[in-house]
């Protein structure tokens, strides 16, 4: 197991001196819900500039008729780059993978759909190399989409959740009713979890993000999949830093799970969300 | 040239009936598992079967949505289920998960599968994709406008459904789980809370809210049919008997109209204030025209009205006292003016003149939901006919 970081820079040095060798680069334009994003000339620099580093890059956005062809052709871009794999979450990559056959990985990344393992089978037969489990499953849900599928994983360890993306202009739309300006970002607090979300808003649209940092850690142990995620997007970096320097120690067997469990624990919390609470979706009725 | 499919929602069997009388040439439904709608009312195999008997006799069809979005436990018994809603006679499937796509399409190559909007779909090669997994229609994503959906049909050749009335996600569907984390109700599951319906705080000051008004696009039936689109969906499986009747008699007209050449502007002008009168939001046409923006929301909290238009359900006909036989819904008064329509499409208008209850005492007000009541009327009318109000008499305002 790798880990692989989403960074807030393109100064990659302080990641590489604690061990980190893998980064997800959000494509300008082409990925959505990540803070930092980088343009194609910024990957080919980043290409030369770090040549013994793996790169996938991220186009999660959700796709419309007039950019199917410059896709198309950024995916040739990229191939001639040498880039590890595309983490995708419309469905239009897969039927120009199936013209094109790109010599690249395909990285299922439908936010909030993979989530059985007899759809990851599905698509690992139509051109999937790798999928990047939900984020709302349970631990026991996630161990057994594992062990009874051949697909490779990702799973997002550390992140503040994308709940949600709007194609709307949410945050422009409120602030026109409201006079107020809130340059692309906004807190809000909702009251009946008592929980804060981030609002963010670009071209693509509205994401939403949980406040919160889940602690996915506890299942580190069990957890049979390719990569862990650490998405630094719109958190403190020394935070994420104390959280990813311990994590790669882990994965070198530097340290032991409960040497990594006592640090990050105590920076995390034990909350998880959904890693021990599996969601519902039925309301019980009176009587039944 | 084929004639659009007007696709009715139903939560119930009596919501079933209602929509094909009054105009639907197809139903979706949900079934008792796997439908996005968990905590609706829905259909038992035995309701899905007695359905389709009476959609077929109409030469009609019906739907079953199965387009939650699978977890390990959810696939245990999907297959049997599957096999019992094709033997009930289900014309089509509306499903989301591409497994579950190839296996109805390899096992019941008789029954069609419909791609459900809950893929977000939006482009013409996400189209070509699932044509080759054997779907035999997409539903389209909401956030599509005019053209996007017209090249999408010229560029796919595919059967295309839309949405054209009823309430709005304000995410793209399958790409919000506001639900699961404000309530733990897993809004992909058929648990949705409608959290984007609550009120937030931003910094304990100002009320952020994103609600939708509702979708209408009533006035572009015309532009929608000319572009190719071979499915008009409704939605609102969960809505009244009269919202339905209402919606589906309207837009059945519109489209007949415009088929037979005879929709005028001041038709046009009756049908949308019709729909109108009914919604218990503003209704807009979201990406259709533009993209969707401020005017396309609320900003004080939820926005629900309740609508007192509907006077009742006409039950059957006393020949003897040439009396209409009703459910009294809303508050009404001798001297109001209302309008009885019929399924067929036939639209009485009538100043109430007298009251009667169930025993023929003479009342001047109707004023107890669920009462039954008789009203003079010179000639029966189908059953499903209702009552509505047009304009409050002066007596008893």
């Amino acid at each position: 197991m790798k880990s692989i970081v989403a960074a807030t820079t393109d100064l990659l040095n302080e990641y590489l001196e604690c061990g980190q060798t893998s980064f997800l680069l959000p494509l300008e334009n082409y990925s959505v819900s990540y803070e930092k994003t980088y343009s194609l000339e910024d990957i080919k620099k980043l290409k030369i500039k770090y040549s013994q580093v793996e790169f996938f890059v991220v186009m999660n956005k959700t796709v419309f008729n007039d950019e199917i062809e410059e896709i198309e052709s950024i995916l040739e871009e990229l191939e001639g780059l040498s880039i590890q794999g595309i983490f995708f979450y419309d469905l239009a990559f897969l039927e120009l993978q199936y013209k094109r056959k790109f010599q690249m990985s395909f990285v299922w990344n439908q936010t909030h759909m993979v989530t059985n393992s007899r759809t990851c089978d599905f698509y690992l037969q139509n051109g999937v190399d790798y999928a990047v489990i939900a984020g709302e499953l349970s631990k026991e849900e996630i161990v057994e989409l594992v062990g009874k599928t051949k697909m490779k994983f990702f799973y997002t360890l550390v992140s503040k959740p994308i709940v949600a993306h709007s194609r709307r202009s949410l945050l422009t739309n409120y602030e026109k009713i409201n006079g107020c300006k809130h340059n692309n970002q906004l807190n809000i607090y909702e009251k009946v979890g008592d929980q804060n979300y981030l609002v963010t808003e670009d071209k693509a649209g509205t994401s939403f993000f949980s406040q919160m940092i889940p602690n996915h850690y506890s299942i580190l142990e069990n957890l049979k999949v390719d990569y862990v995620i650490l998405n630094e997007s719109y958190m403190d970096h020394t935070l994420f830093m104390r959280l990813l320097k311990p994590t790669n120690l882990y994965l070198q067997e530097s340290i032991s799970i409960d040497e990594l469990l006592a640090v990050v624990n105590k920076i995390l919390g034990v909350d998880s969300i959904f890693l021990n609470n599996k969601t519902i979706y039925r309301v019980k009725k009176e009587g039944k | 040239m084929k004639k659009v499919e007007l696709l009715a929602p139903a939560g119930d069997l009596e919501r079933l009936k209602l929509n094909l009388l009054y105009g639907a040439d197809a139903i979706y439904i949900g079934g008792e598992k796997y439908g996005l709608r968990a905590n609706a009312t829905n259909f038992s195999i035995d309701e899905v079967r007695e359905g389709c008997e009476f959609a077929h006799r109409l030469s009609k069809k019906v739907y079953l949505t199965l387009n939650i979005v699978f977890h390990n436990e959810d696939m245990e018994g999907v297959e049997g289920y599957i096999k019992e809603i094709v033997d009930a006679g289900i014309d089509a499937f509306i499903v989301s998960d591409p497994f579950l796509i190839s296996y109805i399409h390899n096992h019941y190559p008789q029954v069609e599968v419909h791609l459900s909007t809950q893929n977000s779909t939006t482009n013409s090669a996400a189209v070509m994709f699932f044509k080759r997994q054997g779907v035999a229609r997409v539903v389209l994503a909401r956030e599509l406008s005019k053209n996007e959906i017209s090249e999408i049909i010229k560029n796919t050749n595919m059967d295309i459904e839309v949405f054209i009335h009823g309430a709005m996600c304000t995410c793209y569907s399958g790409r919000c789980t506001l639900s699961n984390y404000v309530t733990g109700r897993d809004a992909n599951r058929g648990g949705c809370a409608q959290v984007c319906r609550f009120s937030f705080l931003e910094n304990d000051q100002h009320s952020f809210t994103m609600a939708t008004k509702d979708l209408n696009l009533a006035r572009y039936i015309p532009d929608l049919i000319d572009i190719g689109v071979c499915s008009f969906k409704v939605e609102g499986r969960m809505r009244s008997l009269y919202y339905l009747a209402t919606v589906i008699g309207t837009y059945r007209k519109i489209i007949d109209d415009y088929y037979n050449g005879t929709l005028t502007d001041s038709k046009m002008e009756g049908y949308a204030k019709t729909l109108d009168r009914v919604a218990n939001r503003e209704t807009s046409t979201h990406y259709l025209i533009d993209k969707a923006d401020e005017r396309d929301q609320y900003y004080t909290g939820r926005q629900e009205l309740s609508n007192q238009d509907y006077l009742g359900l006409i039950t059957g006909y006393d020949k003897e006292r040439q009396c209409l036989i009703m459910v009294e819904r809303n508050y009404f008064t001798v001297g109001d003016r209302v309008e009885i329509f019929t399924p067929n499409g036939e639209v009485f208008e009538k100043v109430i003149d007298v009251i009667y209850d169930d025993e023929m005492n003479e009342m001047e007000v109707a004023r107890h939901p669920e009462q039954v009541l008789k009203i003079k009327f010179a000639q029966e009318v189908p059953k499903y006919s209702m009552m509505r109000l047009l304009e409050k008499g002066k007596t008893f305002n």
